[in-house]
């Protein structure tokens, strides 16, 4: 019974993290390339890292999987916020980009 | 667990596209904290696919790295763009 709950986690797991990728490939804007990566990549580690931890079924993974879940929950967004204010100039106009 | 493996390989390299062909500079960036969240996932299951509980640590200290790194990228190009 456990062992189907953790694959069912594992695999919508994988399933999202598909999509967050295909999505970073074929949206044409950077915006909604933010948007595809930072909430399939986040929903897709939280259900992947939960169902690893009922295939483990010992408490220690099962924590350390709890603080890598909390840390990129964090951070995620914050990075692609971070690329965003980078892309947007810090003034809220767009800037243009230069090849070097 | 060996195909969860797999699978996981096959989307670290096609998230590589955006980070080998992104057309800026911020693209680039965002490829590589999809790629470093994917392999903060591979650690994971490398690790309780051979009982191996470092490289559950090693995960999490790649994450940390991970983003300190993307900050870093990032507030040197501000720098860099400032200077001009």
């Amino acid at each position: 019974m456990s062992t189907v709950i953790a694959w069912i986690f594992i695999i919508s797991g994988l399933v999202i993290v598909f999509f967050g990728a295909l999505g970073t490939i074929i949206l044409p804007d950077l915006f909604q390339r933010f948007h595809a990566s930072t909430k399939c990549g986040v929903s897709g580690t939280f259900s992947l890292l939960i169902g690893l931890a009922v295939y483990s079924a010992s408490v220690e993974y099962s924590m350390k999987f709890l603080v890598i879940v909390l840390f990129i929950i964090i951070t995620t967004p914050l990075v692609a916020h971070m690329l965003a204010l980078s892309k947007m100039g810090y003034s809220g106009t767009e800037e243009k980009e230069e090849e070097q | 667990m060996p195909a969860v493996l797999i699978t996981l390989i096959i989307l670290f390299i096609m998230s590589m596209y955006r980070l080998i062909a992104g057309p800026s500079f911020q693209d680039r960036l965002l490829g590589l904290s999809l790629i470093s969240t994917e392999l903060v996932l591979i650690l994971c299951v490398i690790g309780v696919y051979f009982d191996r509980s470092f490289y559950i640590d090693i995960a999490m200290v790649y994450a940390l790295l991970a983003f300190g790194e993307i900050t870093a990228f990032i507030k040197v190009h501000h720098w860099r763009n400032r200077q001009k």
